[in-house]
């Protein structure tokens, strides 16, 4: 146990390392780190387009309101802000080093591989107006439904974003992952990208049989779905027990495909 | 000696890569059908909650054609040619097309011309497909001239859209780290030009801007010529814009990248 808490210290310092080796890094092409930030900005116009859409035509989703839709889209703005800040950039270039041979320099060392490769890059400028925008939204949509602001309701709702964080990693890993074996999946990670997208509406305006398969097949639902359903109180105790089991379920399974990966590679050059 | 045979030539090549990438080209059709799905949805719970049965101006049924062709128009009318363009222009690789005996423009163009048509065929076989069917399932007559109307406004917009992004691309002149601002300034124009939702959705303030500006011509303008919205003498007239559009553009593209020129380095290649 000591010992395994001593490994987890060790990979906290060594993640802030990376941060801080990213923010260096970013800080020297500032132009850059504006154009990220930029960009994310049209990307979020393009999501705030569904805000409009919701409120002009006062969209009801069985019986949530306008506001609650809003907590739905501003939890999608947080989730898409965290992903293209925490993972996005290591997982594209993920089937960059199986492609080039690079992996073989970062397999010698002392440290998991996984972690490594998938954790290494941070984008501080990115996350930023996804997050800002993201948090505001969720708080007005919070505020408009009388959601009462208690530490219970809080600590479910940073619960089920923690879990939601993991099962994007999990699921967004998985096309690179896949590179292992068919070096070009960018046409995959395309149609994950665009699953994802299904998370900007609150899954009850699915039919039940895509809920069910985003709920327990291919867990997309879940990412952006279970946060503010648990605190407006819709969420059964099942799917709570649920959104927090998938979390782990899915780490077992991408720890164990990328073991097998790692076995499949071979080194390319270099 | 005419000058064509070198851009047919190009054409063909053209033609060629784009035939190297089908397994992608089928994975981005079906990327394409999630946010038809996602829209068709939003849609449905909208029109079916409303005793209404017009919201921003469309019928049920033109709003569901209009998300379905609106995502496949953006499909083909995305050029992508400000990247390639732009690192043509930032790593030297233009020095090449410098001394030889064709217009960087026209090579371009050609190339462009050529990849699409693969897409360009089987888009407009699916487009039929769909508008049959929808079409027949919410009771939207589609003329035949409008069908003809749409492949002629699409082979328009395509080119509208060549030299938007030709125009954009002239920046890489300027900037020298330009990857982000692409794809910045794409998805504005998706969004400008009605590709995430119609124009309507704006508010009229913006949708009256944007009769001024030449994005609405590349996706929201065939969108509409085949989900049976306009009728003839609008869409004459919107063919009309697009070829003076297109001709505004080919004229400040020129203007922009001979001012650019200046400060071209060619540096690499």
């Amino acid at each position: 146990m000591k010992t395994r808490l001593g490994t987890l210290k060790t990979y906290g310092i060594i993640y802030l390392q990376f941060i801080k080796n990213c923010f260096i890094a970013q800080m020297e092409y500032r132009t850059n780190f504006i154009l990220g930030i930029a960009v994310e900005i049209a990307y979020l116009l393009s999501k705030l387009l569904y805000v409009v859409v919701v409120y002009k035509s006062d969209l009801h989703i069985g019986d949530i309101p306008p506001d609650g839709i809003l907590m739905f889209v501003g939890t999608y703005t947080m989730m898409t802000g965290l992903y293209s800040g925490l993972f996005f950039t290591n997982f594209v270039r993920i089937s960059d080093y199986v492609r080039t041979g690079e992996l073989d320099l970062l397999m010698v060392k002392p440290i998991s591989l996984q972690f490594m490769v998938s954790l290494r890059y941070i984008d501080l400028g990115m996350p930023i107006p996804n997050l800002a925008a993201g948090i505001t939204m969720v708080s007005i949509g919070w505020s408009a439904l009388g959601i009462p602001v208690t530490a219970y309701h809080l600590f479910l709702f940073a619960l089920y974003l923690l879990s939601a964080l993991v099962i994007t990693y999990c699921l967004m890993i998985i096309p690179a992952i896949l590179s292992f074996w068919f070096v070009n999946t960018g046409g995959l990670a395309g149609i994950f990208y665009a699953i994802w997208d299904a998370n900007n509406m609150p899954m009850p305006i699915y039919p039940r049989l895509i809920q069910r398969i985003g709920v327990y097949v291919l867990p997309f639902l879940v990412i952006t779905n279970f946060a503010p359903l648990s605190v407006m109180e819709r969420l059964d105790g099942g799917l709570m027990l649920w959104g927090a089991i998938v979390p782990i379920l899915l780490l077992v399974c991408v720890r164990l495909i990328w073991r097998k990966a790692i076995k499949n590679y071979s080194s390319a050059s270099g | 000696m005419s000058i064509y045979p070198k851009y047919i030539r190009v054409f063909k090549l053209g033609v060629q890569a784009s035939m190297e990438y089908r397994l992608d080209f089928a994975l981005s059709l079906i990327s394409a059908f999630f946010p038809i799905m996602i829209q068709y949805y939003i849609w449905t719970a909208v029109y079916g909650r409303s005793g209404s049965g017009q919201f921003f101006g469309y019928t049920y049924g033109e709003m569901i054609l209009y998300t379905i062709v609106a995502a496949i128009v953006t499909k083909i009318v995305t050029t992508n040619m400000d990247h390639v363009i732009a690192s043509d222009i930032k790593d030297g690789a233009l020095n090449k097309y410098l001394v030889q005996p064709a217009s960087y423009f026209g090579l371009k163009l050609f190339t462009l011309l050529g990849q699409k048509l693969f897409f360009f065929t089987v888009m407009l076989a699916v487009l039929f497909v769909v508008i049959f069917y929808f079409g027949g399932r919410y009771g939207i007559h589609i003329p035949l001239v409008n069908i003809a109307c749409f492949v002629a406004a699409m082979a328009l917009s395509l080119i509208l859209n060549f030299l938007i992004s030709y125009t954009i691309a002239a920046i890489a002149f300027w900037l020298s780290e330009i990857s982000y601002f692409f794809e910045m300034t794409g998805l504005l124009v998706i969004i400008l030009s009605g590709g995430v939702f119609p124009i309507e959705v704006f508010g009229q303030a913006v949708s009256h801007l944007l009769n001024y500006l030449p994005f609405k011509y590349t996706i929201y303008f065939p969108s509409n010529v085949i989900n049976g919205k306009l009728i003839l003498s609008e869409i004459t007239e919107g063919l009309l814009m697009q070829f003076f559009w297109i001709g505004v553009m080919f004229l400040v593209s020129k203007l922009v990248w001979r001012i650019g020129f200046k400060k071209y380095l060619g540096l690499g290649g």
